[in-house]
């Protein structure tokens, strides 16, 4: 309803419908007959100056004779012959070459006129009847929220509301140019009767995230003989939003079957003592402890009170901070710096998933565009999806302005993913965040995609560009290892990644932190 | 439906011969399509041609030697220059122009005498136009055969184009022998005339491969469509999986241990590796590069479909796109008669302006019915003009009352929506849909038509 209002609302503001024109076939036959028309009237008019010439060229003689003979010289090569001076015979001549007969000169007359007509007549019919606002153009997708590499089929109906028919009717439907169509067409050309509806439809897959509007709809209606046509834009739009790839989790998942990775709870518990099922260690006992914790043998074997403890089933806090600036926009299309963060992002997410720890994501660039508290809840990972899907590199970095965000809103300590390029933000600023988070006792790693490796892959390169790449990640490293220096002391690893090593060490780094308890719920 | 357009390309193959035919035996032919004619004019073109290149070669020679006396005061470069071209002096430069003159078969006449060279020029025009009518003639055929076999009407234009030229070139050259005498006292015996008969009929079969195209446009394009989606849809159906037996070689990684020391990959990289793999057999065969994954999946994805939409492969193929063919073929003739007779008429009536004028006229302006004006070709343009403007105006006057009702119904439209929505609740914008989210990207960037 919505969509269309917006259509309408066009309408009135610019009249963005055409109204109805003549075609290149239409101008044609208009043309061509004007022409013929032209040739006819140039003729007559060339009939008249023929019988003009032997007054202007002809010699007193000769027009004497026609004067007085009556006619005018057929022969003008005689007159030249018999060594008169004037110009006449010969022009004559050429003269009577242009002498149209009469008749003809009807027939192009004619016909020029016929087609004159032929080309205009029908106009006041096509503009009565054939208009397309009686012609309504509906648009149906199965889903508006896909994955990446998924499927949408469109569904496009168009109805005739008028009692008209519409010979021919063209309709084009605009697909984004990054959405591929893989079945069907997007455009249909047919005849439209009255009252009557036409159906097509068309498969498309999506390949990038993002939100992508299907549309507008380009109808085009043309006369039977193709000599009028009337176009029109329909502004109405289907959005589709498109999330990030589920390939990753996919292969996650066949990976974790072969392997039988456990994802109940507690897999891969913490090791930290607690009140698990699992033995941990024996100690002391302590007035207080509970009676049926008491290990008897112990007592037996060592003569002293110890107590049984237990390995604790806890989960872990893990909150991604993914920093979106404009420089994580950098490297080959469609496997960006940040398309990368945003595959570990997820990854790491439908793995805390699984089991069951509590995953939260803020993003930043120049300041934090979204927060999503650390949760457990499943419902919550479209919403992630959803904020992952609409990322765009933008701004510079500001690490710092996030760490306070979510340090207001998060007092606990977590296990902190920082996932940046570190190459927009100021250094300072970044290692003043990294020290407020490591204060409140948060654990943190920093994975950091390595602009040059995700800019040309190395072996692809000359000599010559190979060693300009080099000195530019020379120069990278340098500056990282500033940053690296400066945050050594807080104990903080930067682990710098490539495109093919970005997803395992993510992974890899969760799944360490999770072993070791890192920011235990 | 195939069988229409065959029903189509016959009625204009009919009709076409008839106009062949007909144009064939209004000019003549034993004096046109003869082989002296093209020979004539291709020695008159050469020869002009020789005329020009030999006319440039000599002002080209006579300032090589200009330079060359010049620098052949250096006695040296002098002498050599002599021992390669010759003595400046014995080129005769007219002797070079009476050969290029010789290549040209009338070169001995006295051109500088007018009569002559309105002869010539008149033999030349003669031998040329009779090629023309020739050449218009036959490329008016071979158009007309093209038109049939590729239905696109421009071919047909170029068809009518051709026998227009010919009657043309024929009438200018005198290679007409059709009957030209017209009896203008009715409209019938008007068009019994061979002359309007032969414009009739070439009006009638421009019409009927406008009407050929049309259909053709309609049904060849959806039929093929259908041809070719259907095919793609069985190959996705029964798409089977090809037995790789690729190895999953290594490969260079791109990560920070390629800088440092190369690192074998892990399983998950791995993986990947293997859908390159596959990509790479299956561009091998010449299939569509979807890869074999999203193949099976969208494989998957149209057996889901199919069970939401049962005619699926109807709405894919566009399948009733079709027309109906009793409707097409209506439409043809009712149109070809009405706009025959409707143009027919008028042109008959703008050619004989006296048989309206009379009575219009006639009692109240006697002395504009008397006028010699009336007969006047230009009185004949003026009505042609005033009354295709009549149509043009009416078409632009109904096509603005359409759009403004158009307007008003979107209008009321828009009221009726503001009743209905409350926009303040739903805290959009007008002119957003519910499902806005961010900025939307540019629309150039994003179309694909």
């Amino acid at each position: 309803m919505i969509g269309e209002f917006t259509v309408i609302q066009k309408i009135i503001k610019h009249g963005e419908m055409e109204m109805a024109s003549l075609t290149q076939r239409g101008a044609f036959v208009a043309i061509g007959g004007i022409l013929l028309l032209s040739l006819g009237l140039a003729a007559l008019g060339l009939r008249t100056v023929t019988t003009m010439v032997p007054f202007f060229f002809s010699s007193n003689d000769d027009l004497a004779n026609m004067l007085l003979g009556g006619g005018t010289p057929t022969n003008g090569t005689n007159t030249g012959a018999n060594g008169s001076s004037s110009l006449y015979g010969p022009i004559q001549d050429v003269m009577n070459f242009f002498n149209i007969p009469l008749p003809i000169i009807d027939y192009m007359m004619f016909l020029g006129t016929v087609m004159i007509f032929a080309a205009v007549i029908t106009f006041p019919f096509f503009s009565r009847s054939l208009n397309t606002s009686s012609i309504r153009v509906t648009r149906e997708i199965d889903k508006e929220k896909v994955f990446s590499g998924e499927f949408v089929h469109v569904k496009i109906t168009i109805q005739n509301l008028s009692r008209v028919n519409f010979d021919f009717i063209e309709i084009y439907d605009a697909i984004p140019s990054t959405f591929e169509l893989v079945l069907g067409e997007n455009y249909i050309l047919t005849q439209l009767p009255a009252k009557k509806s036409v159906s097509f439809s068309y498969v498309l897959r999506a390949s990038i995230r993002g939100v992508f509007r299907i549309g507008p709809t380009k109808v085009i209606v043309h006369d039977r003989l193709g000599f009028y046509t009337e176009e029109d834009i329909r502004e109405f739009y289907t959005e589709i939003l498109v999330y990030p790839s589920y390939e990753d989790i996919r292969r996650m998942e066949a990976l974790s079957k072969k392997r039988q990775i456990g994802k109940q709870f507690g897999s891969h518990k913490t090791k930290e003592k607690g009140t698990g099922d699992d033995f941990h260690s024996l100690r002391r006992y302590y007035p207080g402890d509970e009676f049926k914790k008491i290990d008897w043998k112990a007592f037996a074997r060592k003569n002293e009170l110890m107590v049984r403890e237990y390995e604790a089933e806890k989960n872990i806090r893990i909150l991604v901070f993914l920093d979106h600036s404009g420089s994580m926009g950098g490297g080959i299309p469609n496997n960006t710096k940040l398309d990368f963060a945003i595959r570990s992002t997820m990854l790491v997410m439908y793995m805390a998933q699984e089991r069951k720890d509590l995953f939260g994501l803020i993003t930043y660039a120049s300041r934090p565009t979204s927060f999503i508290a650390p949760t457990s809840n499943k419902n919550v990972f479209m919403k992630l999806l959803e904020t992952l899907a609409l990322l765009e590199p933008r701004g510079k970095s500001n690490p710092l302005a996030a760490v306070d965000y979510v340090m207001q809103r998060l007092p606990r300590s977590s296990f902190y993913v920082f996932i940046t390029d570190l190459e927009m933000s100021d250094p300072q600023l970044f290692v003043e965040a990294i020290k407020r988070a490591r204060a409140a006792k948060n654990f943190i790693t920093i994975i950091s995609p390595f602009g040059p490796l995700f800019e040309a892959k190395l072996e692809e390169l000359t000599p010559i560009e190979r060693a300009l790449a080099e000195a530019i990640a020379e120069e990278y490293l340098t500056y990282r290892k500033r940053v690296e220096d400066a945050i050594k002391r807080l104990d903080v690893e930067i682990i710098n990644v490539g495109p093919d090593d970005m997803l395992p060490t993510v992974i890899q780094q969760y799944l360490q932190a999770k072993n070791a308890g890192k920011g235990s719920v | 439906m195939r069988y229409l357009t065959y029903i189509y390309r016959i009625s204009y193959f009919v009709m076409f011969l008839t106009a062949l035919s007909l144009t064939y035996v209004s000019i003549d032919v034993e004096n046109i399509l003869i082989i002296e004619s093209l020979n004539d004019s291709i020695a008159y073109f050469l020869g002009v041609m020789t005329i020009l290149l030999a006319t440039i070669a000599i002002a080209l020679v006579s300032a090589a030697y200009t330079i060359a006396s010049l620098i052949a005061r250096i006695p040296i470069i002098g002498s050599l220059f002599s021992g390669i071209i010759g003595d400046p002096n014995n080129i005769a430069i007219n002797l070079n122009l009476s050969i290029a003159y010789g290549l040209f078969p009338i070169g001995n006449q006295d051109l500088l005498n007018p009569e002559v060279a309105v002869n010539v020029i008149g033999t030349f025009i003669t031998a040329f136009a009779t090629t023309l009518i020739a050449f218009s003639f036959i490329t008016a055929v071979l158009s007309g055969v093209g038109f049939l076999r590729e239905g696109d009407s421009r071919l047909a234009i170029t068809s009518f184009v051709g026998f227009q030229a010919t009657i043309l070139f024929a009438t200018l050259t005198d290679h007409l022998t059709i009957t030209l005498t017209v009896d203008s006292t009715n409209i019938i015996t008007y068009f019994a005339s061979q002359i309007f008969l032969l414009a009739l009929v070439h009006y009638i079969v421009l019409e009927l491969a406008f009407q050929t195209a049309y259909a053709l446009n309609v049904i060849e394009p959806t039929l093929l469509r259908e041809k070719r989606i259907r095919k793609h849809l069985d190959y996705i159906i029964n798409f089977v999986p090809p037995r790789e037996d690729a190895e999953e070689k290594e490969d260079v990684v791109q990560s920070m241990g390629s800088i440092q020391q190369s690192k074998r990959l892990d399983l998950l990289s791995a993986s990947y590796l293997r859908e390159i793999v596959e990509k790479r057999i299956l561009r091998r065969e010449g299939q569509r590069d979807l890869g074999v994954k999203a193949t099976m999946r969208l494989q998957s994805y149209i057996q889901g479909l199919k069970n939401h939409y049962l005619d699926l492969e109807e709405l894919i193929t566009a399948k009733t796109a079709l027309p109906e063919s009793g409707r097409v073929i209506r439409g043809t003739i009712i149109g070809i008669a009405l706009r025959l007779v409707l143009v027919v008429i008028l042109g008959y009536l703008v050619l004989n302006p006296q048989l309206f004028m009379e009575p219009l006229f006639k009692a109240g302006f006697p002395q504009l019915f008397n006028s010699l004006e009336i007969d006047q070709p230009d009185f004949r343009t003026v009505i042609i003009v005033n009354l295709s403007l009549t149509f043009i105006v009416l078409g632009l006057l109904l096509s603005s009352r359409a759009e403004r009702k158009r307007k008003e119904a979107a209008t009321s439209e828009v009221q009726r929506i503001h009743i209905t929505v409350d926009f303040d609740e739903t805290g959009l914008e007008m002119g957003t849909t519910p499902q806005s989210r961010g900025p939307i990207p540019e629309e150039e960037e994003l179309l694909t038509f």
